[in-house]
């Protein structure tokens, strides 16, 4: 058994009513440790993130991770320091399907400077920083476009 | 053990710059001769570009194995492409 560590997972993004009852019944199998609201459906619309106290290794379950990208779903999975491994996040953009992950020092984005000297990196890493600072509101409807990246 | 830092980016829809004191330029041992005339400046600041003047002040002001952090700075209507030009390094003399 690895390590622990506490996560939190932050959805956004625009998907159907359909999608997001999938979702809602998959983050239910994940049993989340705190949200808030009265019920999950509700924490997600209006709060758009849930906590996971103790998770093996800091990682995002196989079985979410797909049922977040099949939804269309925007997503932040952040965990935090576990020891034997330092916090990072996982940044995922259903409108080009790419992912990001990097380290993280005290809840931001963080490169060795070394990384630093290669300019694609820099510029794959600000990417990303924009991303978080424009995170999507989750909307959730019938008359929204799927924000499911084209494959 | 890694000494933590933070690199501070402004960013417009076509490009990002760090951001700098002059002061934290010149402790870096540089001058204006090392950097592009894309970076540019305005009173105490200094943007550097990101495909390459960062990175410049970036390897010269820190050691390879330190950890930075990224944070973005509100532009705020303040785009540093409307500040003066800094930087000589291949300008024709």
């Amino acid at each position: 058994m690895g390590d622990r560590t506490h996560c939190t997972l932050m959805i956004g993004g625009e998907i159907t009513e359909d999608a997001f009852a999938d979702l809602v019944e998959a983050l239910s199998i994940e049993d989340p440790d705190d949200f808030d609201g009265p019920t999950l459906e509700e924490a997600l619309l209006t709060a758009n993130h849930v906590e996971f106290r103790e998770v093996n290794g800091g990682a995002l379950s196989d079985d979410l991770d797909k049922a977040l990208i099949a939804a269309g779903a925007a997503f932040r999975w952040s965990w935090g320091d576990g020891g034997s491994y330092g916090p990072g996040v996982t940044l995922y953009d259903p409108k080009t399907g790419e992912r990001g992950d990097y380290g993280t020092l005290d809840g931001e984005i963080a490169l060795r400077v070394a990384d630093t000297e290669n300019p694609d990196v820099l510029r794959h890493a600000n990417r990303w920083l924009n991303f978080e600072r424009e995170f999507p509101a989750l909307v959730v409807g019938n008359d929204v476009e799927s924000g499911e990246a084209a494959q | 053990m890694s000494k933590p830092t933070t690199l501070n980016w402004r960013t417009d829809p076509g490009h990002e710059w760090l951001i700098v004191s002059r002061a934290e330029f010149a402790d870096a041992g540089l001058s204006e001769s090392d950097i592009s005339p894309y970076s540019y400046q305005k009173g105490d600041l200094l943007a550097l570009e990101e495909d390459l003047d960062a990175g410049v002040y970036i390897t010269a002001r820190f050691s390879e194995d330190e950890i930075a952090a990224l944070r973005h700075e509100e532009t705020a209507g303040d785009n540093p492409r409307n500040w003066s030009g800094f930087g000589t390094k291949g300008r024709a003399a």
